[in-house]
């Protein structure tokens, strides 16, 4: 069989968290070393935390995650913090990293179309906004990145949602801002319930038709399986799940969806927490140390009662900075 | 500095026009490494900036490090083979430097090369290296104005 023009479709089933993440890496491993482009699906069996590469694990509210909470696995793709459960399947595209292309941009989005396409099969109109999206709310969690020689692109499909626990995971500095970072994912974050085993079966086909390739069941090779072993035992290191020391910003962020996130400051006695949806205000809770709590959409309003200079000043530059 | 489609290509430093980076020597035999604003471009907002640390070996073609943006993390590929000597410090604090001044303060590693003389034959540069760059820009149809 001539590998080049195969697609490895590999359905992993239900499996543990911590090889929810490793037997894509093991695939990545292989992929580089000279193995056929690989399309694979697993359902987590358990809760656990996955963090992004560069992310620090200070961005994790310790009593929920790590020794006394739910498991932290490190991924090599980007992003941030993310809560996983049983509730979601995952899929991950896997393909030799010359087949990128010199946008990184363009890259993703083949990478992730034709799982747009595998939503919309399955009745879920989605599109592709900088990530899967149904109308205005995210469906899909996505990341990826080079690992190696080859280029990976993971997603999920989500049955069923926890957003409280998904937003308990988040070292918040005050209650207000963990308040308003659920109320948002309440917004903009979706479940889409739809039967799994449709939806692989028509990401393969999408997969193996946006890429030419003819899908074969598959599963991984002695080399793989050694790699795996690996990194079983690297994802549960302290110090590769420990990472890097995390980034010092002037005030707390965290990214609800490629456009939505909530921010958190504190000017002396006042804290700030505001939501911000393509840089515009969506809504700013101003609390005081002695019980005062305003929440509004009216910038002006909050400008008013508590100093419009700082307030105003302060919003602008939480407005101006990218979501992280 | 030469502007390229938009892009600034400046023509005293070294590239590899398909990786996107640039390479300047120093007189100490230290090179100076970072990725061209065509890279920062394509990004657009940088997130984060782990280069590898001083003392590791890399060849050429692997991987000095990474670079995240829009939740997709990438290697920054080097030039020649050596071994890095400096990952820039100010990287972990202000990643977005590399999209304010790919060519200065955005620099990602300094290197002793193993072998300048050899290698930086396989890269480009002067009036030469920013033509050949254009001519893979122009291929490619990548500008810096999108």
């Amino acid at each position: 069989m001539d590998r080049s023009a195969t697609l490895r479709v590999i359905d992993f089933g239900t499996v543990t968290p911590l090889r929810s993440q490793t037997l894509w890496h093991a695939i990545a491993s292989g992929v580089s070393a000279g193995g056929p482009p690989t399309l694979a699906f697993c359902r987590p069996g358990g809760r656990y935390v996955s963090i992004g590469f560069h992310r620090s694990i200070d961005e994790l509210d310790p009593e929920m995650c790590g020794p006394t909470g739910l498991a932290v696995f490190r991924r090599m793709v980007g992003g941030g913090p993310v809560y996983i459960d049983p509730g979601q399947l995952f899929f991950q595209m896997v393909v030799p990293a010359d087949w990128a292309t010199a946008r990184r941009g363009e890259t993703i989005r083949r990478l992730l179309e034709p799982a747009v396409a595998a939503f919309r099969d399955v009745g879920i109109p989605a599109s592709f906004d900088d990530e899967i999206v149904l109308g205005d709310r995210k469906i899909c969690g996505h990341a990826g990145g080079q690992i190696g020689g080859a280029l990976v692109a993971v997603g999920n499909v989500i049955d069923s949602f926890d957003h409280a626990a998904a937003a308990s995971i988040v070292r918040a500095p005050a209650p207000e801002a963990r308040d308003e970072y659920l109320r948002q994912m309440r917004r903009f974050v979706a479940a889409t319930p739809t039967d799994f085993d449709a939806f692989v079966a028509a990401a393969t086909h999408r997969y193996a038709d946006a890429f030419a390739l003819d899908p074969f069941p598959g599963d991984l090779d002695a080399t793989e399986r050694r790699e795996l072993d690996r990194l079983d035992r690297l994802f549960v290191d302290p110090e590769w799940v420990g990472g890097v020391e995390g980034r010092r910003r002037p005030w707390w962020r965290v990214k609800v969806t490629s456009k939505v996130w909530v921010t958190h400051a504190r000017i002396d006695a006042l804290r700030v927490t505001a939501a911000f949806r393509e840089g515009r205000v969506r809504s700013v809770r101003v609390c005081t140390d002695d019980g005062v709590s305003v929440a509004t959409r009216n910038v002006e309003e909050v400008m008013r009662r508590f100093g419009a200079p700082r307030i105003g000043e302060l919003l602008e530059e939480m407005a101006a900075g990218a979501p992280a | 500095m030469a502007e390229v489609r938009g892009c600034d290509i400046p023509e005293d430093v070294y590239y590899w026009p398909e990786k996107h980076v640039w390479a300047r020597p120093a007189d100490d035999g230290t090179v100076t490494v970072g990725v061209t604003d065509v890279a920062q471009h394509l990004a657009h907002s940088i997130i984060s900036a782990m280069p590898k640390g001083a003392g590791k070996k890399v060849k050429r073609g692997r991987s000095l490090g990474t670079i995240e943006s829009g939740k997709w993390v990438g290697p920054v590929t080097a030039p020649v083979t050596g071994e890095v000597i400096e990952p820039n410090p100010l990287l972990a604090s202000d990643p977005g430097v590399i999209n304010r001044d790919p060519y200065g303060d955005g620099w990602y590693v300094r290197m002793q090369p193993d072998d300048w003389a050899g290698e930086s034959a396989e890269l480009v540069t002067g009036t030469d290296g920013v033509a050949a760059y254009e001519a893979f820009l122009e291929a490619e149809g990548i500008t810096c104005r999108e």
